[in-house]
């Protein structure tokens, strides 16, 4: 059985699309097996809500009369990038407020989705064009220009779990990690995380539509450390992070219940984002990949407490033990957290699932591949 | 039950528990004792169900009693089920159910490990 995605949009269109989540695909394959995925399913749609550090939002504020140009700007205390044109601005999520570290470009974000007023402090060189030095304003989402996430890096294909041998408390982005292998804590949403489902990135590349934040994005690019050579098992699947995706989609579309600041004790500032994805099935190969269950699905679970940057290996897992909520190190029950909301990755593959549904998003194809070899570099420094 | 008792400093050299034991003979389960900064006695305790007298007693001591359900407070708008409390909580009173984070105060030893491992600031300590 065979599909092409411009037969799938022929059945979005005419409201016979069969579109599964990629747990209810899972689920079907234990029952019936993946030819039954293969013949009976068009799209398997994936979903994560998860923190995911490197992102921000490129905004536009309008011109001030006279003029400015914003160099030094600050939104509720928090620094954004000014060295774009005038009032073109990048407000990195992870950028912390000068005055409260538990405040940062996240929480700008998500304040300007809320609706909230934010606070504008600028100054910049005067000049010709640009007579006046500073800025101070009040800016709502609804009257600025634009609005969009640019995220350089999100969507790790898979992502390590994280242990600790060490004897004391450790604040990491993974979580807080008691010592003494006292727990693992672990980042993706298994069975339903998008990159893992289609691990040779077959159905997706630069241009594919996706579900940003509530709103249709893009992909824009490979991610930053996209690493097209990560270990993989005997099936194919990425044991260390392997692809990443930049992202665009367009904030002023978003939902708040979809884009959440987080901040993490020890360690700064981050943004909870739901991404997800949908996959075309269009051969048997793809429906076996799609409908993979946790069992099938393993992570490497490293040890924070080597504070290098190849961290040792414990063992590997199936997202199935630590969804279970213990693995096994060393012979004893240790106790595992998420650091990904399950109940809002499904709600993202769900309500994706519904948009297809009900043909307000049409699978893309995609403009270009993303890269297919090549690793990651270091810095040596 | 858990509870939470707060001796003032004025009782802090006294053996108020021990008393409390032989006098009305319940059984009781000190999970946690400190003395704050602030020369404040604090006690985590798990007696049974039946000890209303036993409250009573400490009341009249001069101890403040407190269910510990009241101490740790959930803002459950922040809270996106993410299970980053549940990796810390050795007492299992963080968990989750379906996916969504529940709390069993019952369970709860008060260790307050969960405070600072939630990324939304959702769990909260009242003093």
């Amino acid at each position: 059985m065979r599909r092409t995605i411009e037969q799938i949009n022929e059945k979005i269109a005419r409201g016979d699309v069969v579109v599964l989540t990629a747990e209810e695909a899972a689920r079907l394959r234990e029952s019936e097996g993946t030819k039954a995925i293969a013949q009976r399913v068009d799209v398997v749609t994936t979903g994560t809500f998860g923190m995911m550090c490197s992102s921000g939002l490129f905004l536009n504020t309008g011109h001030t009369d006279p003029p400015a140009k914003l160099q030094r700007v600050f939104l509720n205390g928090v620094e954004a990038h000014g060295g774009l044109a005038a009032v073109d601005l990048y407000m990195g999520a992870t950028q912390a407020s000068e005055s409260d570290p538990r405040y940062g470009g996240a929480h700008v974000i998500e304040a300007l989705l809320r609706g909230e007023r934010v606070r504008l402090s600028a100054r910049g060189a005067r000049t010709d064009c640009y007579p006046r030095e500073h800025v101070e304003a009040e800016i709502t989402l609804k009257d600025i220009n634009q609005a969009f996430l640019f995220n350089p890096r999100n969507l790790y294909q898979n992502y390590p779990a994280a242990t600790n041998s060490s004897e004391r408390v450790l604040y990491t982005y993974m979580g807080k990690l008691l010592p003494g292998y006292g727990n693992v804590m672990y980042a993706t949403s298994g069975e339903l995380s998008p990159l893992l489902k289609d691990p040779d990135l077959r159905t997706i590349g630069i241009g594919t539509r996706v579900f940003l934040g509530g709103a249709i994005g893009y992909v824009a690019w490979e991610g930053t450390q996209f690493n097209a050579s990560p270990m993989r098992d005997e099936s194919g699947l990425p044991l260390t992070p392997g692809a990443t995706l930049a992202l665009v989609g367009n904030l002023k579309e978003m939902s708040a219940e979809f884009l959440r600041a987080a901040y993490i004790p020890g360690y700064g500032i981050s943004l909870f984002l739901g991404i997800g994805t949908a996959i075309p099935i269009l051969d048997e190969d793809i429906a076996e990949s799609a409908s993979r269950p946790d069992s099938l699905i393993k992570t490497a679970i490293l040890d924070y407490g080597i504070p290098r940057r190849a961290r040792p290996r414990v063992k590997l897992v199936s997202y199935r033990e630590l969804r279970s909520g213990y693995v096994e190190i060393m012979g004893k029950p240790v106790k595992t957290g998420s650091r990904t909301s399950m109940r809002l990755s499904r709600k993202v593959a769900e309500t994706l699932r519904e948009w297809i549904r009900r043909g307000v998003f049409r699978l893309s194809e995609r403009t270009a591949p993303l890269p297919v070899d090549g690793q990651i570099r270091n810095l040596e420094a | 039950m858990k509870l939470f008792l707060r001796f003032p400093s004025q009782l802090l050299d006294k053996p108020i528990i021990s008393a409390l034991i032989r006098e009305k003979g319940v059984e009781i389960n000190i999970l946690r004792a400190s003395v704050s900064p602030r020369e404040i006695g604090e006690m985590v305790v798990d007696i049974p169900e039946d000890a209303g007298p036993a409250i009573e007693w400490l009341e009249a001591a001069g101890v403040s009693v407190i269910p510990l359900a009241e101490k740790i407070v959930r803002h459950e708008e922040r809270c996106v089920d993410c299970g980053s409390c549940v990796g810390v909580c050795l007492s299992g009173a963080l968990h989750m159910k379906n996916d969504a984070l529940q709390f069993d105060p019952d369970a709860c030893f008060f260790c307050l490990f969960c405070i600072d491992s939630c990324p939304t600031q959702a769990l909260e300590a009242l003093e």
